[in-house]
């Protein structure tokens, strides 16, 4: 069941200036499925965060389709089982961090009892328990952001929208909210992560999708993105024997004692290749295919389509 | 509601703005507590046009409580100048608008919070002054309790048109200055009045009648509204419905822009 689906979705901002209009987002399709964590990857001006906003209705589409729980964004009830964290957020400085997850449950409908009674587990969720009387104006970046992850899920939202979330977070704080991430998985949430952290996207998402100018250029599971397409490392009783591939097969890419790297044009081929060492009586200990971080494959794909990376 | 009214009380109390309307509420009581005779009227030569005279003037106790009703107005409106602005600024708008409500209910429940919450504020300083004039003076009047709800409508009026200001433009300081334009144009509008039929000229006496039905005279309104608290007579109604319009009108455009804007 998708939670997220979008059509052809474009957003232009009229700026009224002479160097013309931006095109946020240029016929953006997306589907995400309930359960699953998203991550958005994209450089700067990719249209990331007026991809949320949109979802949220803060920002409205110029044209396509946007549904979010079944709903239009423009119907409050859309919003009602959906917690979000936006980037460069400035709660309400006159709040605590507590006032902050009073408000915020609040205006999700609910009563001082039932907030009362979610906002110990969320503050020792986000290890916030201690600061809970301070005012927020007195937090540092890491703290606002963890409070703000609290108040984002005070109405126990199926769907969590986050804009980077671990900006300006200590890695032990970072590592925190990863486990919190991981944890929210565990109970079935679905996840929409907005991230220029791409080794934690990496370590949690389930799909990731690439965005760029507007538009989604890729879009498949972090294994998708991190197999490096038809590379394999083959582990193998090579010795010293002399071993070629037929240029129709492939080609050799590196060759070490017991240990060889393989690109083949094509999938197949990866049983000539098998055929070749068994017909040589090679001892084949191990195949696997190479991988290359989310990170790199990120840059590739940016570079790929003329983009700025991150 | 509920949270968006504890949320502004919240916000306005932690300003620490009340020490300002407890200190002026403290300075009026102690002048109310230091003065002998506080019935301050025309007196003398036993001229009997000086009944008139006093008529035609007012209560001056009343004028002045009203007054100071007025002042704490200002002070009101001052202090919420930039909650708009404040709510709609980049990083908070998407924590309210991220939330199941909708815009217009953002809007309107921020709105009537911060009138509700300033209004508690009126009553309670002018209860306490009244009471200050009741206990040291005797004075027993409930045109002076009148006054209290009276001076809460007239903050209405400058809390919408701050209000629009502020979503218009997202801008304090604009926020005040709109709302200093319409109260330099209502004395410029009243002079204009004045002159009118010393200039004899038809063009003028037209514009001001159509200024009487278009522009809002927040003052002429407070006037009204202090006549209709002592039982005086009223010789028009006209721009106290001018204002109440006005404010609807402005209460819906400021609906409006906030719905249609992207923030």
């Amino acid at each position: 069941m998708l939670v997220i689906e979008t059509q052809d979705l474009t957003k232009i901002y009229e700026t009224g200036l002479k160097k013309g209009n931006i095109t946020a987002l240029n016929g953006l399709s997306i589907g995400i499925e309930a359960g699953e964590i998203f991550g958005l990857l994209g450089p700067n001006g990719a249209g990331k965060t007026t991809l949320v906003k949109i979802l949220l209705n803060i920002t409205k589409a110029t044209s396509g389709s946007v549904m979010i729980n079944g709903l239009d964004p423009s119907d409050p009830r859309s919003r009602a089982r959906v917690g979000f964290l936006p980037e460069n957020h400035r709660f309400p400085t006159h709040l605590t961090g507590k006032g902050l997850l009073m408000l915020a449950g609040r205006l999700h409908g609910m009563s001082d009892t039932e907030i009362k009674e979610k906002l110990s587990e969320l503050l020792e969720l986000v290890g916030m328990k201690r600061w809970a009387d301070t005012m927020i104006t007195k937090y540092s970046k890491g703290m606002a952001q963890r409070i703000g992850l609290a108040q984002a899920l005070i109405a126990d939202p199926d769907l969590i929208l986050l804009d980077e979330p671990t900006d300006g977070v200590d890695p032990v704080g970072k590592a925190e909210i990863k486990t919190v991430l991981q944890k929210l998985r565990s109970r079935g949430k679905t996840i929409l992560l907005n991230s220029h952290m791409l080794s934690e996207v990496e370590m949690i998402a389930d799909r990731v999708a690439i965005m760029n100018k507007g538009k989604v250029i890729k879009v498949g599971s972090v294994d998708d993105f991190t197999k490096r397409a038809m590379r394999y490392e083959i582990e193998a009783e090579i010795g010293n024997e002399r071993f070629t591939i037929p240029e129709e097969v492939g080609k050799l890419v590196t060759i070490k004692t017991n240990m060889m790297t393989v690109d083949l044009t094509h999938i197949d081929q990866l049983n000539t290749i098998i055929d070749q060492l068994r017909t040589k009586r090679i001892a084949i200990r191990s195949i696997q295919p190479t991988r290359i971080s989310l990170e790199q494959s990120f840059i590739d794909t940016i570079e790929g389509t003329g983009g700025t990376s991150v | 509601m509920r949270g968006i009214l504890h949320d502004t009380a919240n916000e306005l109390l932690t300003r620490k703005l009340y020490w300002v309307f407890v200190i002026i509420t403290g300075l009026a009581i102690l002048a109310i507590m230091g003065v002998d005779n506080i019935d301050l009227k025309f007196q003398g030569m036993g001229d009997p046009n000086l009944g008139e005279l006093n008529e035609a003037f007012g209560n001056p106790m009343l004028i002045g409580f009203y007054s100071f009703l007025g002042f704490l107005g200002i002070i009101a409106f001052l202090a919420s100048a930039n909650v708009f602005p404040g709510m709609l600024e980049r990083g908070r708008a998407e924590f309210y608008f991220s939330k199941p409500v909708t815009r217009t209910f953002l809007y309107l429940s921020k709105f009537f919070s911060i009138w509700l919450v300033y209004s508690a504020v009126l009553v309670i300083c002018g209860l306490s002054v009244y009471m200050a004039l009741w206990f040291f003076h005797s004075i027993s009047d409930s045109s002076f309790l009148l006054v209290i709800p009276f001076s809460s409508i007239l903050l209405l009026f400058w809390l919408a048109l701050s209000a629009f200001a502020g979503i218009w433009r997202r801008s304090t300081v604009f926020a005040i200055i709109v709302v200093l334009l319409v109260r330099i144009g209502e004395t410029v509008v009243s002079a204009i009045q004045q002159i009118t039929p010393l200039l004899e000229s038809d063009t003028m006496v037209k514009a001001i009648e159509l200024s009487e039905k278009i522009y809002p005279r927040f003052d002429k309104s407070s006037d009204i509204l202090l006549n209709l608290a002592t039982g005086a007579r009223v010789d028009s109604f006209l721009p106290l419905w001018v204002a109440i319009i006005f404010t609807l009108v402005i209460i819906l455009l400021s609906i409006w822009k906030i719905r249609r804007t992207d923030y």
